[in-house]
Formats: C-alpha cells, structure tokens, sequence
C-alpha cells in the first residue's frame, strides 16, 4: 500500500514545509542559508572510529528509558567534549556544561541512550526569566555513512530527529504540572475562565496549551521528538513520537536515560548490528542557556548496535 | 542583514530580513491630551485576551503614567541607557537602531525583564515630575508634568519579536501588517521577549510560550475596530490602516492626521522598528523629553494640534476618534460635519465639527430657582 510505504521521512519532511509554510509568509531565510553554508564550510561532518559508542545488547524485552535500571552498570561510558554555540544567532558565549558522559544499550526490541552531566541546581520552573535544564539527542533520520547532514540542526533535503528532554516536564510527569499558585505562592486573582465557563469555551483561554503544543505539558513524557532541516525548524513529530525518558538527580548531576524502539516500520531505523551518528546539546537553565543558546557537540559521534 | 527603508528614520537601516510591507498596515493614532488613564481599554483587553492561567501579569494593552511610570519596570528607560546616547541628527535620524547596536552573537540589542518586573503593572501611576510649591501657579509648558502612555504592541513594519525568534514562529500577517506568535511552534526561548524594547511579548509560565497582542484579528478582519479602541470612553483613539509614505490617501483618517498634518508621532522611532501606533504627544510637556520619546517633529505636531480648529479636514478627523465601531477606510468634511465611510464607501457615522450649544436663562423662572451650568 502506499500510504504504509511512505518513509516517516518523507511524512516529516512534508510536516516541516507545511509548517514552514504557514509561518514564512513575509520572512525569508537569508540570514539562515547564510550560516547553513557557513557551517558546512566551517564544521564537515567527520566519521571518526575513535571515539565511538557501542551499544551492547543486555537482557530483556522492555524499553530501556529507565536512568536508574541495572543494564547501564555494564555500558562503557564516553565522554564528550561539550562546546560553547558561537555559530548561529543567538549565541551562548559562556556555557557551564563542558564534559557530558554518554552511554548506550540495545535488548533487541529497544535501544536505550544514557546522558550524564554535572549542574549544580535544579531549573525546572519557568517564568520569564527562569529557565529550564534541558539535554538533547541528534541522529539522522536517514542515516549514510558518508553523506551526513550537517550536524547543526540538519539541512534541507537531509532532516535529524531530535529528541529533547526537559527538566520541567519530568517534574511534570513526577508531581503534575505547577500551578499558577504554586509558581507564586502570594498570588491572587479574581476569577479563571475555567471556573465560571462551560469547559469547551474556557479552552479557548488556554492558548498553546489547548493547542496541543507539546512545551506545554510534560505529562505525557518527559521526552520530546522533533524533526529538523536547518536552523529554525524544528518540529514536533505529534502523535508520531515513539521516543520516551526519565531524568533523575545523582547529587549534583543530571542522569537522563531516552529509549526508543528498534526495527520499527517508521521513524529512525535503528536495528541490531546497525549504526547510526549522533549529535548532542544540552541546556543549563541557570545560565539562561535556551534554543540556541546551549552547548553542544561539534562532531558526529558514531554509535554502532552490537548485534 | 538587508537594507530596508524605515521612513520614521528618513533613511535606509539594517534588518536581517529583506523589507516586504504588507497589502495593508494596522495602525493606531491614539491623543495623549485626551487620556485620563481610567485603564477601560486596558480591562476591555484583559477581559477579551488574557484571563487565563499563566497571564495574571499579563497586560497586552496598558496604561502607564510618563515620566516614572512603566510595565513592565523600566522597560524603556532600560533601553534608552544601554542604547546610549545617539546623534538624533534632524530629519534624518544618524544614531544607530537597536539592530545596528546588536552585541557579537545577538541579532538586537535587547534585554530580559526581570519576572518581578511584571509584579506591579501600574507602578508609577499618576508620579509627576516634582512638587507643586504653595501658590504657585502653571505656565506651559508645564514646569512640573506626568501624562499618560497607552501602548499596545506596535504591530512594526520591522519587528524586532520576529527578527529575534530563532525558530521563524512569529509572523508578520500580508493581509493586515498584523504581527503574530505561532502558538504551535512557539517554544518559549523568549527571544522576541528579549528583543522588543516595547516589551510587548509576554512569556506564559502555564502554556511555557511567549503570546503579545493579536490585534484583535478576528475583529480587524471582519471590519470593526480593536476593543481597546471601541471601549475607550476618551475617545481617544482611532484604529485603522496606515499607508507607506509614498501611498498616503488624504481621505483615510489615519494617513491625513499622520501623514499630512502630521500630528501624531510612533514611539521611540529611534529603535529602528518603524511601529504602527502613532501618539498625539502631550501638549503641556517640555519638548526635550518629547523629543526623547517621539523624535523629530514634536513641535511642529503640537502647533498643529493646538491650531486644529483652522484646519477643518485635520479637525474632522481628529473628530472621528471614537466615533463608531468599524474601521473608517474614507472620510470626507462636508460643511459642517466629518463623515465616515468604510471600505465600500458606505457611511459609518457622521459627527459635527462643532457640537452646538444651548444657552439656558441663569434663573429659572418657573422653580425659581439659580442654575449653576447654563450651558
């Protein structure tokens, strides 16, 4: 059938240009190719044996997003280099994450990828200027050894999936989600929508919220998938995510294990004895480090799937 | 970065996107003389946009008393320091824009509010410049002054929210010159909250995006004027669109007060933005800080304004303020009236240039009795 051999690439394309579409209407991208090609000239994908992350097959059949669970014990851990984004606009000059240790498993049904960093506080609310730990997972969506995207987001034509996750939607997920009174425990306020209007009316007041849009609500998953060809892309894949998490705290450092199902018919296609490339970033939230403004690694870090 | 013309400046500017003006431009004229800061407009937004969960600080129309009062705190004073001292130069603006000011690695020179900052939303209120010694007595400009600032977001010809974002969510409507935050891709950098020195993108601690005023868009499109605008018992403002420059139509309300007489003036052009919301600056204060805060042409707009009963097209307009609901496309002066059309150039409303007056005999013969107002 068609509809079934359509790749989720082709699908997450299609989702990205609708909505490039959508919200371009007056804007152009100069200042965006711009940079692209800069980076391309300035960061060539590498393909380096050395480092590289192997993911040995452990025991069992569940997912493997569980920062806490045994199967990490015997997982060789590799250290990244994690630098300060200088590149695109807006930068983060000053980062306080430089070193971030990755480690990987496979169980045949599931691969599970482990991020430990160090930060010594939690930033797991938002208010304006309040912003929120964060570490992210970059891989291509159509993986070719010797044609990888540009590691910066991706490029037109060749997308990276992405995978976010973010400390204020595992506190989320952990203790549901903060409530205005909670943020500002002196707060007082007259009267809500949702308090005097019939429910589907109130929705109306509710914004990005009522809207679906995945930042608003961490309790479904504590992980966010996302698609990207470029600077300013990306995209959330909706009910198409197949990717979950945990974060935890280990005294002063974050543990944050993603997992994502192997051999599937869409999506990454990630299988035993396979290989792929990642990219990485992470966030710290007391320094004002968001979207761009974060560190990162600069190299493609291969993974290879033991069989 | 691309070279676009802001006609605020009278010269060309830097802007990282190439310089598209939409088929229409929302725009607003609001008279400062008239408002008395009694914040109906302000509650009329409220009430319509932002009562819900994570906008209880939240004020996408405001109105704050000038010199010393802000929402949020400082916001423009913050701007104007680290903006420096700029060589306003004329007619032809020479300082830098906030974009020609952009730090290594940023797209604009801006600034992050404190959350505090939002706490206290009509801090300031009704501050003047100093006190009033006994017996003395006003002379103009007046030697001790305050008045009041009503903003809403400018809908820019060059925003500085979009140029900020760095993940194209906010956009710029071709139909209206409306400009707009994508809730669905909205992911909260607060980039754009960052970037516009107007602080009119707020950051929603619940939905975790940024959201600013929409215009009030649906109401925009179906012909009828913001709710700011229609509540305002000053009938102090009047919405609609104005035209670029080298386009002015003398019969569209907008671009005759503008344009033509050239009473109304943007806020703070000096930041490169050119917005779309226009001020009839306040006839009773010292023109240095005018100058400051609506640049070049201050005086000229006061003298003008001041002298509008000369000027019966000028005096027409400035009396449709407040006149009906829907936007006024057309307008013409026909004796002694200002009519108002819309788009079809059907009549909206008609209103006297001078309200006649009724005299009244000061004692009442029939209750035998004073009156105090005769007329």
């Amino acid at each position: 059938m068609s509809g079934q051999s359509t790749t989720k690439s082709s699908r997450l394309t299609a989702l990205i240009s609708r909505k490039r579409g959508e919200t371009m209407k007056v804007k152009t991208h100069i200042r965006n190719i711009m940079a692209t090609a800069a980076m391309m000239a300035v960061v060539a994908p590498l393909w380096a044996a050395d480092p590289l992350l192997v993911a040995h097959k452990v025991t069992g059949t569940d997912a493997l997003g569980d920062p806490d669970g045994k199967y990490w014990d015997a997982a060789k851990p590799v250290k990244l280099a994690m630098e300060a984004q200088t590149v695109a606009t807006p930068t983060q000059p000053t980062v306080t994450v430089i070193e971030m240790d990755v480690r990987a498993v496979q169980n045949g049904k599931f691969v599970g990828i482990l991020l430990e960093w160090k930060d010594a506080s939690v930033n797991d609310i938002l208010v304006t200027d309040g912003f929120g730990d964060q570490v992210a997972v970059e891989m291509p969506v159509t993986f070719s050894k010797d044609d990888l995207p540009n590691i910066m987001m991706g490029e037109p034509g060749k997308p990276v999936s992405i995978w976010q996750w973010r400390a204020p939607h595992q506190r989320d997920k952990d203790k549901g989600k903060p409530t205005t009174e909670q943020i500002y425990p002196n707060l007082h306020y007259d009267m809500y929508p949702d308090k005097v209007l019939p429910a589907e009316t109130a929705k109306l007041y509710t914004g990005a919220h009522g809207l679906g849009n995945p930042v608003s609500d961490g309790t479904k998953s504590a992980v966010m998938e996302m698609v990207a060809e470029g600077f300013g892309t990306l995209t959330h894949v909706g009910n198409q995510q197949q990717v979950d998490g945990k974060g935890v705290r280990k005294g002063e450092t974050w543990r944050v294990a993603m997992t994502y199902p192997l051999g599937t018919d869409s999506g990454i296609k990630l299988t035993p004895g396979g290989e792929t490339a990642l990219g990485f970033a992470v966030w710290d939230g007391g320094n004002g480090d968001r979207g761009s403004r974060k560190a990162w690694s600069s190299a493609w870090l291969p993974l290879k799937l033991s069989k | 970065m691309a070279k676009v013309y802001n006609w605020h400046l009278g010269r060309e500017m830097e802007y990282p996107y190439e310089g598209v003006r939409p088929a229409k431009q929302f725009g607003m004229v609001l008279d400062t003389n008239k408002c008395i800061a009694c914040q109906t407009c302000t509650v009329a937004c409220k009430t319509t946009w932002t009562p819900g969960r994570g906008q209880e600080t939240m004020f996408w129309n405001n109105v704050e008393s000038k010199p010393y009062g802000y929402y949020p705190l400082g916001w423009d004073v913050k701007i104007l320091e680290k903006l420096g001292v700029q060589d306003a130069g004329g007619s032809v603006y020479q300082g830098k824009t906030l974009f020609d000011a952009a730090p290594d690695g940023e797209r604009i020179l801006g600034y992050l509010p404190e959350d505090a900052d939002y706490a206290h939303p009509n801090i300031g209120e009704d501050d003047s410049v100093g006190l009033m010694s006994q017996g003395i007595h006003l002379t103009m400009p007046h030697m001790q002054w305050m008045y009041y600032l009503p903003r809403i977001c400018n809908h820019c010809t060059y925003p500085a929210c979009l140029a900020s974002c760095s993940r194209n969510s906010i956009y710029k409507r071709q139909e209206d010159g409306i400009v707009l935050i994508d809730q669905t891709r909205c992911r909260g950098y607060r980039e754009c909250v960052k970037g516009c020195p107007y602080k009119k993108p707020f950051f929603n601690s619940n939905t975790r995006t940024s959201e600013k005023c929409v215009g009030c868009y649906p109401a925009i499109e179906s012909g009828r004027q913001t709710q700011c605008t229609i509540t305002c018992i000053g009938k102090i403002r009047l919405q609609g669109f104005i035209s670029a420059p080298d386009q002015v139509r003398e019969d569209n309300p907008l671009d005759y007060v503008v344009h033509v007489a050239k009473v109304a003036r943007p806020l703070y052009p000096q930041f490169g933005l050119e917005p779309n919301t226009y001020y009839i600056p306040p006839a009773h204060v010292p023109p240095a800080y005018l100058y400051q805060m609506f640049g070049s042409g201050v005086e000229h707009a006061i003298a003008t304004y001041r002298k509008a009963m000369d000027d019966p097209k000028l005096l027409g307009a400035l009396l449709l303020f407040g006149a009906c609901k829907e936007i006024i496309h057309h307008y013409k002066v026909d004796g002694k009236q200002a009519l108002g059309f819309n788009e079809k150039g059907e009549e909206l409303v008609r209103v006297p240039l001078v309200e006649p007056i009724h005299v009244r005999a000061v004692h009442d013969e029939k209750f035998q009795a004073y009156r105090t107002n005769i007329t």
